[in-house]
């Protein structure tokens, strides 16, 4: 995670209990007066440890208070440093459901330490030694016997609907997401949803009965006193195991859609592909990058090699069948530093939220150390008619090295490309790219890929 | 003529009893209100107090559902118990048979 700014963080603005900043590049975590008890209930309660060991929660040590850059610190704590933030309209199906279903698996556990999440905001969960965690030390609040769970109107707005239209209508509309941060209406969702869904009994009660009341208590607003004796906690377990049990039923599979045939899209022989690995692991190591960006990463054979040194190792696809794959493997294999992320580089995620400073651009998430655009180039210059130049300032404002793949005019793939085209691209030539590229980059190494027409460029931009 | 129609229709809603026109007054004034509070309530609707009443209604149903569950377990188990003490009874071990 890297952001030039110091002091508080623009967008960690909205909860009293405390806030991020950054000091030196270090990102820490005030804990205000305010929250002084309920931090102590859950430093000594053992649901910090337990959670903690079981990777649901992000781990912290205390830091020095006399880092707080605002009157009124109780405490100051500096969390594990995250590998890459991304947003809950930048993940895979999977992730948003691995996401809700940890978020429910906290909340269980802290009713049981006499605690509760007040808040279900997908946003706090970030993925973290591979697996969704629980970065907000300061979600918790003392759990009030007799009272229904705060967090449960988001909880369903943030993950229930976005999967439920993922799962039932198109996997697509889970970046509707991006104009939704606070999770999506739920009467915009059910009217999106299809009308069977009626008949799952948990879509039926946490999203259209759920819609119906929130339309017909508009206008009756409840204090936290009225509410106060309406619930027990058997009855509040079962309303999570409900929500468990609804979301672990959603499912959807890369394999029943058009993307279906991964893995056997190669345009290499076995040893144009192996040869193509080595070299790619080769120019990895003489790079030594911190971190890595592999746009157009697909399910991710390359980040897996770069992800081998021990780097968060970011693998942006607009494909989400593919970064559903992706995912789907970095889950069940335990890797601990793959980001696999749903984003297209011809329209990255904006910058979003209160003065657009909430959530981060995409780029404003860079520069990466190395960026690798393998077999990437023909699908930015050819499909989205943008010309070497822009592609080259492009990448070069992304990473600070640059691993790309020229795909030639004459290459079986270009060539399918050019077909579909009605003119004619006389510019995509070796030449040209290597001029443009030359602007931005000086070029360390070029080797050409066995048994292929394709080179291999590493290069490193000149501007810092 | 014109003039008299005009003060007639300015006056008649204020003097005359249970006319039309206080009939129009009182629906328009419920209208309005009804309808400012639609649009002030556009921008203060409150989706939460709906979340809360729901998810109160779901929880009273589902623990509802895992009593009645427990419930129907418990019973369960009790007439089975009764069925094999009865069988045990009526069949009485070899050693009882011998003693």
């Amino acid at each position: 995670m890297s952001s030039r700014a110091e002091g508080r963080l623009p967008g960690s603005f909205r909860d009293p209990a405390g806030f991020v900043f950054q000091t030196d590049g270090t990102f820490y975590r005030q804990v205000n007066r305010s929250y002084a008890t309920t931090f102590d209930a859950l430093m000594r309660s053992g649901l910090y440890e337990k959670l903690a060991a079981q990777g649901l929660l992000i781990p912290h040590e205390d830091a020095d208070p006399g880092l707080a850059p605002e009157p009124d610190a109780f405490a100051v704590i500096k969390p594990e440093q995250l590998g890459f933030v991304s947003y809950p309209f930048e993940w895979s199906f999977s992730q948003l459901k691995d996401a809700a279903l940890t978020t429910l698996q906290v909340q269980r556990q802290a009713l049981s330490y006499g605690l509760s999440l007040k808040d279900a905001s997908a946003y706090n969960m970030q993925l973290h030694d591979g697996r969704p965690t629980l970065i907000d030390t300061l979600s918790f609040e003392p759990y009030e016997p007799g009272l229904p769970w705060v967090g449960y109107r988001q909880f369903c707005q943030q993950f229930l609907a976005p999967l439920a239209l993922m799962a039932y209508r198109d996997v697509r509309l889970g970046t509707l997401l991006q104009g939704h941060l606070d999770g999506l209406p739920l009467d915009l969702a059910v009217r999106l949803l299809p009308w069977r869904t009626r008949l799952r009994p948990g879509l039926l009660m946490h999203l259209h009965l759920h819609s119906r009341a929130q339309t017909r208590h508009a206008d009756s607003p409840q204090d936290r006193e009225g509410l106060k004796g309406r619930m027990n906690r058997r009855r509040l377990d079962a309303v999570l195991e409900s929500l468990a049990s609804t979301i672990r039923k959603l499912t959807w599979n890369p394999g029943d859609t058009p993307w279906a045939s991964y893995g056997d899209q190669s345009s290499y022989s076995e040893a144009g592909q192996a040869d193509k690995e080595r070299l790619v692991a080769e120019y990895l190591a003489m790079v030594d990058a911190e971190s890595v960006w592999d746009l157009g990463g697909n399910v991710g054979i390359f980040s897996r090699i770069a992800a081998a040194r021990d780097v968060p190792v970011v693998s942006i696809d607009s494909d989400p069948g593919a970064i559903d794959l992706n995912y789907r493997r970095m889950a069940e294999r335990g890797e601990r530093n793959l980001y696999p992320l749903v984003a297209d580089l011809t329209s990255p995620s904006p910058a979003l939220g209160w003065d657009n400073r909430e959530v981060r651009s995409l780029t404003e998430r860079g520069p990466a150390g190395l960026v690798m655009g393998l077999a990437l180039i023909h699908h930015l210059a050819i499909s989205n008619n943008t010309r070497f130049e822009q592609v080259a300032e492009f990448l070069a404002s992304l990473g600070r090295s640059l691993l790309i793949e020229f795909v030639p005019p004459d290459d079986p793939m270009v060539r399918r490309l050019l077909a579909m085209r009605n003119h004619t691209f006389p510019w995509y030539t070796q030449e040209a790219f290597e001029t443009a590229f030359k602007q931005f980059f000086r070029v360390q190494r070029t080797d050409l890929i066995m048994d292929s027409q394709r080179l291999l460029y590493l290069m490193t931009r000149r501007h810092e | 003529m014109r003039g008299d129609t005009d003060v007639r229709a300015k006056t008649l809603p204020i003097r005359n009893g249970p006319a039309l026109g206080r009939i129009v007054f009182v629906f328009s004034l419920f209208t309005a209100v009804l309808t400012s509070g639609l649009l002030v309530g556009r921008r203060y609707i409150d989706p939460g107090s709906g979340s809360f009443a729901i998810q109160i209604i779901i929880a009273a149903v589902l623990g509802g559902l895992l009593t009645a569950r427990l419930w129907l377990r418990h019973i369960f188990w009790r007439v089975l118990g009764l069925v094999r003490r009865k069988k045990t009874e009526a069949q009485p071990t070899g050693e009882e048979a011998d003693g």
